[in-house]
């Protein structure tokens, strides 16, 4: 990785940034180019499994490959709310959010917290993964049913 | 050797204790962190549902979306339950809200001359204040697989709330209200049974049964109320409960909005 250029930085940290704030908004496709790199993002309401297709110039090629592993090359499982009620990213106002897009997942970790008649429920991964995209904001109200995260699994 | 808090609430609270699942193992501590958090270990560990946890005081009591819930030592009931109720599938959760605040509200009712009121969805009032905050943790797996949950209350007993300006002045306790003195010892040992028998029910099957016994103590109904959401508040009058527990309020543009999470106030009437 010490030998990066800047098209294979847009290819790593970049993607994972851009797919963090395009769930921040009502953006369902998106194109960006960067020297001989280029990306283009597009999702389905919810952007479970979105298509994402990333490619690249021919310094940048070599990289590409170790670049499908970054969260934006298949978008996995998705983590559904059990429940109606208020998802909250975090155990309280005060604390970090659980996890982050890019973060590792192991079974049982906590990915989120619905909150519905005063019971705090809290929301585990299955599996084991990293987390591609969060399609709730913090203390967004949520549907039975409606995808919180995506997970690709890692094994 | 015993320590005081078991020789005095924990063994006299075991006595004579005819519960089937609900305190078959129970649990004194003179002080703790928080016993919702220790409970949660328990859980975690694979202990077997109906374990209590009882504390003289906790250290770091918690309340919902991190606030604290504090009271000086010996004063209050602080206790924590662990349930298994895989039966349930999360979405049916709410049941356990209305089980604890049914259960802790009839228990106080049967050792005190105290009429409890709940105000929803969990907080039981006497006389309008708060008694005591319930907080119920869950754990599940997917949108069928409850694995478990933590019952926590905190229920003022024999101090005065209003003495301590670091408290929210709407609270009160049984001793402030009821004109008496309560033995925790016999309380405990009421709400131990109050929670076997409503949780044996509901486990029968009799679900509307404690939904009703719910809301014949919900008094927030026909209420003029301030909704207070993470993002936003609005006021209007609360109508009716949905059949996921969540409230129904009209609000002023006329919109009949469910809140299933948030703070309600309930305000006085305006003047018509």
């Amino acid at each position: 990785m010490s030998e990066q250029t800047p098209e294979h930085n847009l290819l790593t940290e970049d993607v994972r940034e851009l797919l963090r704030l395009i769930t921040q908004t009502d953006i369902t496709e998106l194109s960006l180019e960067r020297g001989d790199a280029k990306i283009h993002v597009k999702r389905t309401p919810y952007a479970v499994a979105a298509p994402v297709v990333v490619t690249s110039g021919v310094a940048a090629a070599p990289a590409a490959a170790s670049s499908a592993e970054t969260p934006a090359a298949s978008i996995g499982q998705p983590i559904t709310s059990p429940m109606v009620g208020t998802f909250y990213a975090s155990p309280s106002p005060k604390d970090p959010a659980y996890v982050k897009v890019g973060d590792e997942v192991h079974p049982g970790d906590v990915i989120g917290i619905v909150e519905a008649m005063k019971m705090m429920n809290e929301i585990e991964s299955e599996i084991h993964g990293r987390v591609a995209v969060i399609h709730v904001e913090n203390s967004q109200p949520v549907e039975y049913g409606q995808v919180l995260i995506s997970i690709v699994p890692l094994d | 050797m015993l320590t005081s808090f078991e020789q005095t609430i924990i063994e006299p609270a075991r006595y004579q204790l005819e519960t089937l699942i609900i305190g078959q193992e129970l649990l004194g501590l003179e002080q703790t962190a928080s016993t919702n958090s220790l409970i949660r270990e328990r859980a975690f560990a694979g202990v077997a549902e109906g374990l209590v946890i009882v504390a003289n005081e906790q250290t770091a009591g918690r309340g919902r979306r991190g606030r604290n819930w504090s009271a000086p030592a010996g004063s209050s009931l602080l206790l924590s339950l662990l349930l298994r109720p895989t039966w349930l599938v999360p979405s049916e959760s709410f049941l356990l809200t209305m089980l604890a605040a049914v259960a802790i509200s009839e228990a106080i009712e049967r050792e005190t001359s105290c009429t409890v009121e709940l105000k929803w969805p969990n907080d039981l009032l006497i006389n309008g204040r708060k008694l005591a905050g319930i907080l119920v943790e869950l754990e599940t797996a997917g949108p069928e697989r409850l694995r478990w949950a933590v019952i926590g209350s905190g229920i003022n007993v024999n101090w005065q709330p209003s003495d301590d300006p670091t408290i929210n002045q709407a609270a009160t306790s049984l001793a402030s209200e009821c004109g008496h003195e309560v033995d925790r010892a016999g309380l405990l040992r009421a709400i131990l049974h109050s929670y076997d028998r409503h949780y044996l029910n509901l486990r029968s099957g009799r679900r509307e049964a404690l939904r009703q016994a719910w809301l014949d103590r919900l008094t927030t109904l026909g209420k003029a109320v301030e909704i207070e959401l993470s993002t936003h508040s609005f006021v209007g009058v609360a109508e009716a409960v949905d059949q996921h527990g969540g409230l129904q309020v009209r609000d002023n543009t006329g919109q009949l909005q469910t809140v299933y999470a948030g703070d309600v106030k309930v305000r006085p009437l305006a003047q018509a």
